[in-house]
């Protein structure tokens, strides 16, 4: 099936540790990069900083996606309209070829938990998450992506599945999604269900990018900590994503225990092998 | 559900994470799912946001942490976060706020927490787009003076604290009260007219030279080449 959406190939969250290297020796191994907004928006009053002149210099040489962290659309609270305001100027000084959030609520009456909270899957939050969807994509003038979460709780109230969802969201709106392949596994096994079921609800021409990263195990959970290469499970999941829907572009977050360029460049040559063997296969 | 209600659910969730409380109406809320209790489901987002939070205060505090034992700095950023919500659509902006906090509950503090958060904004801010050097100066290109970007000003203690950028590194100077004055005057951009006028007004030539070649060399200030 077609996509809406380009295959960028292979990317990588670029980190602060990582500027120098991107800057002096500008990688083969990866074709993009994805940042996160909020390191090179604005602050309060003020202007562009550092941050945002050194990502200026990188996207001379490397696509950027910017990914957001703040957009709060799960939330009841009205759209943060400065917030918007300076996420518009970062999109228009960087042309990002996308640009993301999560589906999620960071907070309400003005407060940030700075954490990607879980909603509950109800026709309410379906109807308020898509009219502010459509509201974003006006004000940016663009077509985001929308994460699917990782979460550790789930609400009686929900009345369809986080798959179901996601489903009627992307049939409601003009939203793609941001298939974060590790999110999937951390909540398949803390809220039991298959993942690979998980995988097959989703309309796969709407899903315009791939996160893979690493997590943790906390107890009885796993937790999306992103500080870690990814596992063997979802190495497997992401192999059979591909073979059953074909390439998308996809990159690694990793957030701590930031390794070295060259482990980090390890893990992504095995994105490009996977969909490599997927190309020669078909 | 309607959309007060969800209201009401994320107004319960926030409580419950900002308190770090578990009220019997969260149990109303959250699917029980055995093994795992409620409880420990909630506390995942508890124990998140206080780590997140207090790591983002150890991490731009540095100074603050070091003049404490580690328990006494964690039950200061402790309190900071049980009685600051944050606001802020990032962690380095709700840093922010942590200096004033200090200096109302832990004024003897107030001198390093504010230097800490000196240091982030400069070593956040762009470096200047037009800024020139000596050679084009002597080739005779017109110029501006100006305080560097990266140059942050506040008094403490009643004396004038910069924290200015060089190369990466961020470093401070306290300002005697000429140079506090000299600074004040180059706050708004100068020419070399500018300057030579001053130099009568409580400026002694030499004083004037000298500070300002320091405080070019320092990127304290820096020279703009002229748009036209």
């Amino acid at each position: 099936m077609s996509s809406f959406f380009k295959d960028m190939g292979v990317g990588v969250g670029l980190r602060p540790s990582h500027h120098s290297h991107f800057l002096t020796q500008k990688p083969s191994s990866v074709s993009w990069i994805e940042v996160i907004s909020e390191n090179y928006m604005q602050w309060n009053n003020k202007n562009f900083g550092k941050p945002f002149q050194t990502l200026s210099k990188i996207r001379e040489d490397f696509p950027v996606a910017l990914h957001g962290v703040s957009l709060n659309i799960g939330s009841t609270d009205e759209l943060d309209l400065d917030y918007l305001g300076r996420l518009k100027s970062l999109i228009d000084a960087i042309e990002p070829f996308i640009v993301s959030d999560h589906l999620s609520w960071t907070g309400i009456n003005g407060n940030n938990l700075h954490d990607l909270l879980p909603i509950p899957y109800t026709e309410e939050s379906l109807n308020l998450i898509s009219k502010k969807i459509e509201q974003v994509q006006n004000f940016l003038d663009c077509r985001i992506l929308i994460e699917n979460p990782s979460s550790y709780l789930e609400f009686k109230d929900s009345e369809m599945s986080e798959p179901e969802f996601i489903f009627n969201l992307l049939k409601k709106t003009d939203c793609g999604l941001l298939l974060d392949i590790n999110n999937v596994y951390v909540s398949s096994v803390n809220h039991g269900f298959d993942p690979i079921e998980y995988l097959k609800k989703i309309p796969t021409e709407k899903v315009g990018q791939i996160h893979l990263a690493g997590h943790s195990k906390i107890n009885e959970f796993l937790i999306d900590t992103h500080d870690s290469p990814i596992c063997e499970d979802v190495w497997r999941l992401y192999r059979w994503y591909i073979d059953q829907f074909g390439t998308k572009s996809t990159m690694i977050e990793r957030d701590g225990n930031i390794p070295e360029w060259q482990e980090l460049e390890r893990e992504l040559l095995k994105i490009g092998e996977i969909q490599n063997e997927f190309k020669k296969s078909r | 559900m309607n959309s007060k209600n969800l209201a009401e659910l994320q107004s319960i969730i926030q409580n419950a994470i900002q308190t770090q409380t578990l009220p019997n109406s969260v149990h109303n809320l959250v699917l029980e799912k055995p093994p795992i209790s409620t409880l420990k489901r909630i506390k995942i987002y508890q124990d998140a946001y206080l780590i997140r939070l207090t790591e983002s205060l150890r991490d731009d505090f540095s100074r603050v942490e070091e003049k404490l034992p580690q328990d006494i700095f964690e039950n200061i950023v402790h309190n900071f976060i049980m009685t600051t919500p944050s606001r802020s659509k990032n962690l380095a902006e709700y840093s922010e706020t942590f200096p004033n906090y200090i200096k109302t509950n832990y004024p003897e503090l107030f001198r390093p927490a504010m230097m800490d958060w000196m240091e982030i904004l400069s070593s956040h801010a762009a470096e200047p787009k037009r800024k020139i050097s000596i050679d084009e100066i002597n080739s005779g290109k017109s110029f501006k003076v100006r305080t560097h970007p990266a140059t942050i000003a506040q008094e403490i203690d009643g004396k004038l604290f910069l924290a200015y950028r060089r190369e990466k590194d961020v470093q401070f100077y306290v300002t005697n009260e000429s140079e506090e004055r000299l600074f004040h005057f180059l706050e708004h951009e100068r020419s070399i007219d500018d300057l030579t006028k001053i130099v009568d007004q409580n400026f002694p030539e030499t004083m004037l030279m000298t500070t300002i070649t320091k405080w070019i060399k320092e990127s304290i200030i820096f020279c703009e080449g002229d748009q036209k």
